[in-house]
């Protein structure tokens, strides 16, 4: 996994998942691109998170978590105006998909997770945060 | 070559330890083969590394070498022991390509990450065992409850490439399904076998790792 072409001020990333081996992965993968890492485990937090004043660059969301489950917790998020962030529905599943879809997440990645695709996703949120800076 | 009477020979036994040398005695012989074969060892790994090859007193200080002989031939052996061990584990069906992925992202800046993630595996997956174990008992019976248990503990154990585990999960969840109570059962049991030899294996396996890692540090090192 090549995390060379990453540049520029990190991009700020919030994971919402509520089981511990995911969370780890996922940060770990993340850490590689220099994210600044958030965690929430489950909808509800991440939701408060927003509401705190909180900002982000991108979300992570997994959809079966206790509390708030993931598509819902989307649709508050981007309720509260935050349509800028980049989200990123996770599970396992292709048809979850939609629900994610319809909530309002950008992408969805079924699970396992294939860890090469995350560097061009964290690039393009670099690339566009960077281009809305200058 | 025979041992010469009165000859002082310094007879040296080369250690699996690192740090300690111990005095004991060889004969000629079995000193001069174990030199040449350090020798020739030595420098393939290393930089080149003086060897006094025709002086009776031979002078092996810890510091010209980082590993012993008989500690190398150790080494190749762990590592040849690593390598048939998980080759086994993908054989036998125990895991997948997804374990691959995370030692790919094993590096300097997280040297045990494959280790962290599966024993954060280890200890989260009791639980969920447990809490299905729990809600199966329960009465009405909660087959949504235990779907989301299931679905928790298959989702963890394909991030660690742990196949049988998931495929387990499947065949609960589709017992879910069709509320099948006796049939969750029977998974269960199974499931908790098959964890539980994934957990042996699993800690058989970074045992024999730990034992090769601080010698392939020294090496990467040294690079």
């Amino acid at each position: 996994m090549t995390t060379s072409t990453v540049q520029g001020s990190p991009v700020k990333a919030l994971i919402v998942e509520d089981t511990p081996v995911h969370a780890f992965i996922l940060s770990t993968i993340l850490r590689k691109f220099h994210c600044e890492i958030t965690v929430a485990e489950n909808g509800n937090e991440a939701v408060q998170l927003f509401l705190e004043g909180k900002k982000f660059d991108i979300i992570f969301c997994d959809k079966e978590m206790p509390v708030m489950p993931g598509p819902e917790a989307i649709e508050k998020i981007r309720a509260l105006g935050e349509s800028h962030v980049k989200i990123v529905g996770v599970s396992a599943g292709y048809d979850l998909e939609q629900s994610f879809m319809s909530a309002g997440a950008d992408i969805f990645l079924p699970k396992p997770m294939k860890f090469d695709v995350v560097g061009p996703i964290i690039q393009e949120v670099m690339n566009k945060k960077n281009n809305s800076m200058v | 070559m025979p041992d010469t009477p009165g000859a002082p020979l310094l007879r040296r036994r080369l250690v699996t330890d690192m740090v300690d040398w111990n005095m004991v005695l060889l004969t000629r012989r079995e000193l001069s083969i174990r030199i040449k074969i350090l020798h020739v060892i030595n420098n393939i790994l290393f930089p080149s590394i003086y060897m006094p090859s025709s002086s009776l007193h031979v002078s092996l200080q810890p510091s010209q070498f980082s590993l012993p002989a008989c500690t190398i031939m150790d080494y190749s052996t762990l590592r040849r022991q690593i390598t048939f061990m998980k080759k086994s584990f993908f054989d036998q069906g125990y895991l997948d390509e997804q374990f691959n992925q995370l030692e790919e992202l094993q590096d300097e800046s997280s040297p045990n990450f494959v280790e962290e993630v599966v024993a954060l595996f280890l200890k989260d997956s009791p639980r969920l065992l447990t809490n299905i174990e729990h809600t199966i008992g329960k009465y009405p019976q909660d087959f949504h409850r235990l779907d989301s248990l299931v679905h928790q503990l298959k989702g963890s154990g394909s991030s660690i490439g742990a196949v049988r585990m998931k495929n387990e999960c499947s065949v609960f969840k589709a017992h879910c399904n069709d509320k099948n109570l006796e049939g969750c059962r029977r998974s269960l049991q199974r499931m908790k076998r098959e964890h539980a030899t994934l957990k042996q294996k699993l800690e058989s396996y970074f045992q024999l790792l730990r034992q090769v890692a601080p010698r392939e540090h020294a090496v990467n090192s040294r690079k």
